[in-house]
C-alpha cells in the first residue's frame, strides 16, 4: 500500500480542480459520441450530391426525396419491412421469452440435468455468439429448408437475436417481484390462472412491454445478421441505407439519419418523462 | 435456488420421472425458448461445423456424395491470410476494448459518484446512439474523416492537410470505440453506482486518502461491471462487420468480412465454415476462460441466489 | 386429534423440513373457535412456516393440519376460506384500496353492489371509511395495515391469520393498532392466529400464546401463566427479563423446596412449588428483576452496585453478586424511603417475596 499511499499524496489535488477533470472528460466524450452524428444532420441539407464541408448553401431536397410523390421506393418498401419484422419479432420474443423467464425464475429443479442457471446461461448463448456467425450459421440453415431470403426466416432470426434481451429484461423484473402478492391472491380465494392475470401479469407487464420494446429496436436496427438473411427483392431499411453508402457517400441517407436522430430523441425523452412521472 | 437432492445409491430413476408437476410446468414455459435456440441457432452452427469437413458446401446432392476431409482446416493453417486476418482483428478488438474501458470508467464514475444536476439525462445521452441505427453512425465516420469531411475541412483553416485517413485502422478503431460505447457504459455505471457511498467515506474516515479509498473500495466492487463491459465490447468488436467494412476498406478488414465473403462471393462455404468454427471456437474459449478469472454475474440480471 | 368440540384447527405430530433443514419439528396443537392464539418465537423459530401451512402455502413433510376436521392436504390456499394480513402486507398496488378489499368477493362471484356494499362496511370497521378510490400506495404504512386487515376479513374467513403484521410500523403506531387489532378481531369474533416475535404484543392481545424454539413447542398457555410459570429457562428468559439461578435441591416438603444455590454464596432460597421435587436435583430458579427489592435489612443476597440506570417509573441496577450479575429494578417510590443512596461501588442488600422465586427448568 505503501507506493500507493505515496503517489496518492503527490497527486492529490484540489476537489474542484477533481471535479473540472471529470467534467472536461464527460464533455469530451460527447463530442466524440455526437459530432459525427451531427455531421450527419448538417449535410442533410447539403445542396451537393456528395456530401461534404463546405456546405455551400442550404437545400431539403433529400428529404423530399423520402416523401411523396418523389420518393425512392426502395426507402419507403424497406421501412414498411422493417417495421412489419420488427413488430411481429417483437410480439413473438415477447411471448416466447417472458414465458421463459417466468420458468426460469421460478423453476426449483433439483435435477443434475435439468438445472435453472444452465439453462440460463443457455438463453443468453445468442448473445455471446458472434454476429457474423449467427448470420452465417441462419443462411445455411434457411437454405437447407429453403426459406432464405423470405419474411418469415427474417422474423425466425430476428426473434432469435431478440429473445436473450427480453428474457433478461423480463426476469430482471421477476426477481424483484414479491411473490406474497400472489399468496394474497390465492388466500383471497383465486385460483392459480386467475392470480396470474388479475396480479402478476398486470405487474410484471412494465418489464414486458419494456422488453418488446427492446425487442422492437434491436430488431429495426439490426444489420449484421439480417445482411445474411434477407432476399434482395424484399430488404429491411439498415440493408438498404447499407446498399446506397457501400461505394460512397449519399445525402439521402443523410435525411434519413436525420430523421432517426429525430425520433430516437423524441422517443427517448417521451420514455424518460414517462418514467419519471411514473415514479412520482 | 432449490437444495440439490443426491441420488440414493443403487436407485436410478429417470429424469423425466424425477420432475415434480411444478417442475414440468415450468419446463414446459421454458421449453419454447430453448427449442428454439437450439433449432435455429444450435442446430445451424453443428451444420456448419459439418459443412467445415467437407470438400465443397452447400451440398446440393445431400449428405450422400459428400467426401469427408481436413482440407478446410489445413488451408485455414497454412495461408497465412487467414492467420494475419485474425491476429488483426484480435488486436483491433483488444485496442477497442481498452479504450472504451479508459473513456468510459472515468464518466461512469463521475455519473455515479458525484451530485450531477441531470444525470439522469447523461445517462440518457450516453445510450441514445445505441438506437441510431449502426450502419449510419458509421457511415457518419466517413462525412468526419472523408475527403471533403469535416477534419480535413477544419485542417484547411489552418493550412494543413488534407491528410488521408479513412480506410485506415485508428479509423477502424474510433468506429467501434464510437458504436460500442454503451456496451461499456451499462454495465459500468450499475456496478459503480450499486456501491454504498458510506462505505467509502468510512474508509476515509479510518485514514485512507481518495486514492486508497478507491483502490481498496470502488475498483474491486466495479469488477463484475467492468468484466461484463469488456466481454461484451471485446466479443462485439472481434467480431465486427458493419465498421470495417464501411471504415477499413480491404486492407483492414476483418475476420467477419472474411467469412462473409466467403459465403456470398466466393461461395466457398467449406472453408468459410472451417473459419468460422475455429473463430467462434476461439472466442468461447477467451469467453470460458475469462469467466473463469473475473466471473459475469454483472451480466445476468437477477441474483439467483 | 381434536378432543373438544371447539377446536377448529387442528395439528397432529407436523414437521416441515427445507432440504435438511428443520422448520417445524413434531407439533401438535388445538386451536379454538373464537380464541386470539399467538406463535410467538425468536425468528427462525417456525411460527411463520406454522402459519403457512395452516394457510397452505407450504405442505407439512409429517404430521396432518386440520381445520374444522377436514385433513388439509392437497387442498389450495384458495379452498381454505382463511384470510391472511401478510407481514409486508401484499397489497396488490395495481387495484384501488376498494378493489383491493373486494378482491376475495370478486373470486366468489359476489356480484358488484353487494361487493361494493361489504367494502364500504369493513372499511368502516378498520376506520378507514371512503377510501374506496385511494391507491394503496398513496396510503401511510399504518392505514396499508388496516387495509390489508380489511382484505382479509371482507370474506369472512373462518381462520384469520397475522404474519407479524405491525412489525412495519413504529412502536408508537405498533402500539395504537395493537389495541384496534384486539378491538376489531372482538367485534367480528373471529378465530384469529397470530405470529409474532414481540412478547409485549402476544401478551397483550392473546387468550393463549404457543412459544416456539428451533421448530419445537416449548410452553402453551395463557399469558398470565406463561410469564408467572415459564416451564422452561427459554421462555423465562424470552418473557420479559429474567434473573436464573442454578441450584440444587437440599430439602423438599409442605409445598416449599430449599435450593441451595450453585453460586457459592452458600446460600439457600426457599421456592414454592406444588410439585414434588426430590432431593439433589439440579433446577433453575427464576426471579423477575421488577419483583426484586433493596432493603436497609438483611437480604436474601448481598452485592455490589456495578451499573445504574434511570428508566422513569423505576431505576435498573445491575448488581453483582460473588461473580453473578443480577438485575433490579427499584421503583422510584422505594428508593426515597431507602436510607442508602444506592451509588455505584456501594454494597446493596436485595431481597423479594417467597413466591417471586420460580423454578423454570430441571423438573423433568
Amino acid at each position: 500500500m505503501k507506493p500507493i499511499r505515496e503517489v496518492a499524496r503527490r497527486i492529490d489535488l484540489p476537489e474542484d480542480t477533481i471535479d473540472r477533470l471529470f467534467r472536461s472528460h464527460l464533455v469530451l466524450l460527447f463530442l466524440f459520441l455526437y459530432a459525427p452524428i451531427a455531421v450527419v444532420v448538417i449535410l442533410s441539407f447539403t445542396p451537393k450530391s456528395f456530401p461534404s464541408f463546405p456546405m455551400e448553401g442550404f437545400s431539403l431536397e433529400w428529404y423530399a426525396n423520402l416523401l411523396p410523390p418523389d420518393h425512392d421506393e426502395r426507402v419507403v418498401n424497406s421501412l414498411i419491412t422493417s417495421l412489419q419484422v420488427g413488430v411481429i419479432s417483437a410480439l413473438g420474443a415477447g411471448v416466447v421469452g417472458t414465458l421463459a423467464a417466468l420458468g426460469l425464475v421460478r423453476s426449483q429443479f433439483s435435477s443434475r440435468w435439468l438445472q435453472s442457471d444452465i439453462l440460463y446461461t443457455f438463453t443468453l448463448v445468442p448473445i455471446v455468439v458472434p454476429w457474423i456467425v449467427t448470420g452465417i450459421a441462419g443462411l445455411t440453415f434457411f437454405n437447407l429448408l429453403g426459406i432464405q431470403g423470405t419474411t418469415l426466416s427474417l422474423v425466425i432470426g430476428h426473434i432469435l437475436i431478440c429473445l436473450p434481451f427480453v428474457i433478461l429484461i423480463v426476469s430482471t423484473q421477476l426477481y424483484q417481484f414479491d411473490r406474497s402478492v400472489e399468496e394474497a391472491a390465492m388466500n383471497l380465494g383465486a385460483s392459480e390462472l386467475r392470480t396470474f392475470y388479475e396480479v402478476t401479469l398486470p405487474l410484471i407487464a412494465p418489464g414486458i412491454i419494456a422488453g418488446m420494446f427492446f425487442a422492437f429496436t434491436i430488431s429495426f436496427d439490426n444489420f449484421t445478421q439480417t445482411f445474411f438473411w434477407v432476399s434482395a427483392q424484399d430488404p429491411t431499411l439498415p440493408v438498404v441505407i447499407f446498399g446506397m453508402i457501400d461505394y460512397g457517400l449519399e445525402p439521402t441517407v443523410n435525411a434519413i439519419g436525420a430523421i432517426i436522430v429525430t425520433l430516437s430523441a423524441l422517443i427517448a425523452a417521451a420514455a424518460e418523462r414517462l418514467s419519471s412521472r411514473v415514479l412520482e | 435456488m432449490g437444495e440439490r437432492t443426491t441420488d440414493p445409491p443403487g436407485e436410478t430413476r429417470s429424469i423425466i420421472r424425477r420432475l415434480s408437476d411444478s417442475d414440468w410446468f415450468r419446463f414446459i414455459q421454458i421449453a419454447p425458448a430453448v427449442f428454439w435456440i437450439g433449432l435455429f441457432l444450435v442446430l445451424p452452427f453443428l451444420i456448419i461445423i459439418s459443412y467445415s469437413f467437407f470438400e465443397s458446401a452447400p451440398l446440393i446432392d445431400g449428405f450422400g456424395g459428400a467426401q469427408l476431409t481436413l482440407d478446410n482446416y489445413v488451408e485455414f493453417f497454412t495461408r497465412s491470410i487467414y492467420l494475419s486476418i485474425l491476429w488483426d482483428s484480435f488486436v483491433i478488438a483488444v485496442v477497442t476494448t481498452v479504450i472504451t474501458l479508459l473513456l468510459v470508467y472515468p464518466a461512469a464514475y463521475y455519473l455515479a459518484f458525484s451530485d450531477v444536476k441531470y444525470k439522469n439525462l447523461f445517462l440518457l445521452l450516453f445510450i441514445l446512439p445505441f438506437w441510431m441505427n449502426i450502419v449510419i453512425r458509421t457511415y457518419a465516420w466517413r462525412q468526419v474523416f472523408g475527403d471533403g469531411g469535416l477534419v480535413n475541412y477544419l485542417l484547411g483553416f489552418v493550412g494543413a492537410g488534407p491528410v488521408e485517413v479513412l480506410f485506415t485502422r485508428p479509423v477502424v478503431i474510433i468506429g467501434l470505440v464510437h458504436v460500442f460505447l454503451p456496451f461499456m457504459l451499462l454495465p459500468v455505471y450499475s456496478s459503480l453506482s450499486n456501491i454504498d457511498r458510506s462505505q467509502i467515506e468510512s474508509a476515509k474516515n479510518l485514514g485512507a486518502n481518495r486514492v486508497e479509498a478507491f483502490m481498496e473500495i470502488t475498483l474491486p466492487q466495479s469488477v463484475p461491471g467492468v468484466g461484463a463491459g469488456v466481454m461484451l465490447v471485446f466479443v462485439l468488436s472481434f467480431g465486427a462487420f458493419v465498421v470495417p467494412e464501411l471504415l477499413g476498406g480491404a486492407q483492414n478488414s476483418m475476420i467477419a468480412n472474411r467469412i462473409a465473403s466467403m459465403f456470398l462471393e466466393l461461395q466457398s462455404w467449406e472453408v468459410g465454415s472451417a473459419v468460422a468454427v475455429i473463430f467462434t471456437a476461439l472466442v468461447l474459449a477467451l469467453l470460458y476462460a475469462f469467466n473463469r478469472v473475473i466471473g459475469l454475474e454483472g451480466m445476468y440480471g437477477g441474483d439467483n441466489a | 386429534m381434536s378432543d373438544t368440540a371447539n377446536t377448529i384447527v387442528n395439528l397432529e405430530n407436523v414437521g416441515k423440513k427445507f432440504g435438511n433443514v428443520t422448520a417445524v419439528n413434531d407439533l401438535s396443537v388445538d386451536i379454538r373457535e373464537g380464541e386470539f392464539f399467538s406463535l410467538l418465537g425468536p425468528s427462525g423459530c417456525g411460527k411463520t412456516t406454522t402459519l403457512r401451512m395452516i394457510a397452505g402455502f407450504e405442505t407439512a413433510t409429517s404430521g396432518a393440519v386440520r381445520i374444522r376436521d377436514r385433513e388439509m392436504s392437497g387442498v389450495p390456499p384458495y379452498d381454505r376460506n382463511t384470510g391472511m394480513v401478510f407481514q409486508g402486507y401484499a397489497l396488490f398496488p395495481h387495484k384501488t384500496v376498494g378493489e383491493n378489499v373486494g378482491f376475495g368477493l370478486k373470486m366468489d362471484g359476489v356480484p358488484k353492489d353487494e361487493r361494493e356494499e361489504k367494502v364500504k362496511e369493513t372499511l368502516e370497521l378498520v376506520d378507514l371509511p371512503g377510501l374506496e378510490d385511494r391507491s394503496p400506495t398513496q396510503l401511510s404504512g399504518g392505514q396499508q395495515q388496516r387495509v390489508a386487515l380489511a382484505r382479509a376479513l371482507a370474506i369472512e374467513p373462518s381462520l384469520l391469520l397475522l404474519d407479524e403484521p405491525l412489525s412495519n410500523l413504529d412502536y408508537k403506531l405498533r402500539r395504537e393498532l395493537r389495541f384496534q387489532l384486539k378491538r376489531i378481531q372482538e367485534e367480528v369474533g373471529v378465530t384469529t392466529i397470530y405470529v409474532t416475535h414481540n412478547q409485549k404484543e402476544a401478551m397483550a392481545m392473546s387468550d393463549r400464546i404457543l412459544i416456539l424454539n428451533d421448530g419445537q413447542r416449548e410452553q402453551l398457555g395463557t399469558p398470565k401463566e406463561i410469564y408467572n410459570k415459564p416451564k422452561s429457562r427459554f421462555v423465562a428468559d424470552f418473557i420479559g427479563e429474567a434473573n436464573l439461578f442454578d441450584g440444587t435441591v437440599t430439602k423438599c416438603q409442605n409445598g416449599t423446596a430449599e435450593v441451595e444455590l450453585d453460586m457459592g454464596t452458600g446460600r439457600s432460597l426457599s421456592v414454592p412449588t406444588t410439585d414434588a421435587v426430590e432431593e439433589g436435583r439440579q433446577v433453575t430458579i427464576n426471579v423477575r428483576p421488577e419483583r426484586v427489592t433493596a432493603t436497609d435489612l438483611e437480604g436474601i443476597l448481598t452485592g455490589e452496585i456495578v451499573s445504574r440506570t434511570y428508566l422513569g417509573k423505576s431505576t435498573r441496577l445491575l448488581v453483582d453478586v460473588n461473580g453473578t450479575e443480577i438485575e433490579a429494578d427499584i421503583s422510584s417510590d422505594q428508593i426515597v424511603g431507602l436510607s442508602q443512596d444506592l451509588s455505584i461501588g456501594t454494597t446493596v442488600d436485595l431481597t423479594w417475596k417467597p413466591d417471586a422465586c420460580v423454578i423454570v427448568g430441571g423438573l423433568d
